[in-house]
């Protein structure tokens, strides 16, 4: 929002009163009201004696900004749950507490990476690939959430936790472009298991928002196809195929589930994989995997888990500066500009007290 | 004056004056959102234990005496300025400020009661945009010397071990002005 000097010039029009009246009603000169007609925001005492003078609330004097300051292109869903206004709304909302603290920090410069305007399977695979050597992971093996931490951190893209409010419990993450910073915001209660591949769903969109036409369901389509690509190299599926291959279902399900739990991932994203490359084995039924998955899931605890562990604000610090290095330095540099409520809102943590010992604990970090 | 508590203020004085929020001579208040946060559980190690010992003393203004339309207009009005950008004189930066600290300056100036916060920024901004109206903040010594001029209480070697617990728990500094005032008020040295 912008405080609209024409918008106080329409209204003394409307009520047919001039820059001197309003100027002697509120004991103040007239080449105040001009500042305020050309621009300049009054402070809150003056908005509010123009809001009594007026009669009006005080939303009459703003306007939103012509470019806007906050776009969230879409959200990914889990297990198809529709995406609603209300969950726009709120997003919307989320990333809107961060408005402020992003346009006074120093936007991160993105590293070029392949920008690909035919969503076909030949440019996910180079996109794939690029994200992967830029990630420096195993070439056979995928991705794991520290890879996965580290490439974001390398593509200039900041992740933020939060405990996502109801109406957006079933989003894992959402990205939000945020006067000119690449955000992604993380649902805190997500397990690990399930974040490495909304992650880099949203990377891929944070990457592609320059790209003319990069919205709607094909874009999301072409997203998950990245995604997937990134996280599971094509060796990695090819060899599970091969080691399932011929075996009952539930030896098949064994198989799959030890390599989950080794290689920190879901099932059904290796499933859907061998599938689409028409290796599933017709005689495993795919709902066989719900105990497995439920089961592995189970060993990988949710990111707010990881980061409270110790219940120390200096782990706290230690791990956000592990996951989150940028928005951690950012926040550094922010702590004159911000009180400890506002740096609790900041890092999800909606408690002063515990607000203040992080103050203390990232004061410590030396500003760039 | 109705003096309205901030979160950091009630754990520096509460053991001191537990019925600073039951006893109209003391002459404090507080909302339901400082409430909430004094007595929700705390993801770091928890430097106030005995806070729960004190739940039933924490008394709050209804939801009718906070959010009258005054309140609602001063509420709306924080936000949407803040959201465009308001310059702290004293850091030239923007002020940012969190909901509930909003919620804070807007009851405080629909109710014309003076503030006792930590939060420097949070009253810098009141200050400095509602310097007409704002009555104006205190420290939480300060409030403390307000009831020991009213006798409110005789200070005792209770009370001065809460105090010295301010300088143990590395509280933020008091004023110095505040500072003295106690010394002539109590004739012992405030705790450093």
């Amino acid at each position: 929002m912008i405080w609209n000097g024409e918008g106080l010039k329409k209204l003394l029009d409307q009520k047919g009163c001039t820059i001197s009246a309003l100027a002697t009603a509120l004991k103040i000169s007239r080449p105040t009201v001009h500042g305020w007609i050309n621009g300049q925001a009054p402070k809150g005492f003056f908005l509010l004696q123009l809001c009594d003078f007026f009669q009006i609330g005080p939303e009459a004097f703003f306007s939103e900004r012509e470019v806007a300051d906050i776009s969230i292109p879409l959200h990914r869903t889990s297990r198809g749950a529709k995406l609603t206004p209300e969950m726009d709304r709120v997003a919307r909302e989320l990333a809107q507490e961060y408005a402020l603290f992003f346009k006074n920090s120093k936007v991160r410069t993105m590293v070029p990476v392949l920008r690909a305007n035919i969503r076909d399977k030949i440019n996910a695979d180079i996109l794939a690939n690029e994200l992967r050597k830029m990630a420096g992971t195993d070439p056979a093996l995928p991705i794991n959430y520290q890879s996965a931490f580290a490439l974001i951190e390398k593509l200039g893209i900041i992740a933020v936790f939060r405990d996502f409010p109801e109406s957006l419990k079933k989003s894992k993450a959402f990205y939000a472009k945020i006067f000119g910073h690449r955000v992604i915001f993380i649902n805190a209660d997500t397990n690990f298991l399930d974040l490495i591949f909304h992650l880099l769903h949203e990377a891929v969109h944070a990457l592609r928002d320059d790209t003319p036409g990069a919205t709607g369901k094909e874009e999301e389509a072409f997203c998950d196809k990245v995604a997937s690509l990134t996280q599971f190299p094509e060796p990695y599926i090819l060899s599970l195929a091969h080691m399932i291959k011929g075996n009952s279902a539930a030896n098949a399900v064994i198989i799959l589930k030890s390599y989950a739990e080794t290689n920190s991932h879901a099932l059904y994203g290796v499933q859907k994989r061998i599938d689409a490359i028409g290796l599933w084995p017709a005689g495993i039924n795919t709902s066989s995997l719900h105990g497995a998955e439920a089961n592995v899931r189970k060993k990988f605890p949710p990111i707010s888990k990881i980061l409270l562990s110790s219940g120390d604000a200096r782990d706290f610090v230690e791990q956000m500066k592990t996951l989150s290095p940028g928005f951690i330095t950012l926040l550094a540099c922010y702590l004159p500009q911000c009180s400890d409520r506002k740096l609790g809102e900041l890092l999800g943590l909606d408690n002063s007290p515990d607000a203040s010992l992080l103050r203390e604990e990232l004061q410590r970090i030396p500003q760039k | 004056m109705i003096i309205l508590c901030d979160t950091s203020s009630i754990f520096l004085l509460l053991r001191i004056a537990p019925g600073m929020f039951t006893d109209p001579r003391y002459e404090c208040v507080t909302i339901q959102e400082v409430h909430d946060e004094i007595f929700r559980t705390q993801k770091f190690k928890d430097k106030y234990p005995w806070r729960f010992d004190f739940k039933p003393k924490v008394r709050c203004l209804g939801y009718s005496d906070v959010h009258s339309r005054s309140y609602e207009t001063l509420y709306e009005m924080i936000n949407l300025s803040l959201e465009s950008g308001v310059i702290d004189a004293v850091t030239g930066h923007d002020f940012n400020l969190s909901r509930v600290d909003k919620s804070i300056v807007a009851c405080a100036l629909a109710n014309k009661y003076k503030v006792a916060s930590g939060d420097a920024s949070l009253c810098r901004y009141a200050g400095q945009e509602f310097g007409e109206i704002f009555e104006g903040s205190v420290s939480a010594l300060e409030v403390l010397n307000g009831w020991l001029e009213k006798k409110l209480f005789v200070w005792n070697d209770t009370i001065q071990a809460f105090l010295n617990d301010w300088k143990i728990q590395n509280e933020a500094s008091q004023p110095p002005g505040a500072v003295k005032r106690f010394k002539e008020l109590t004739g012992l040295s405030f705790p450093r």
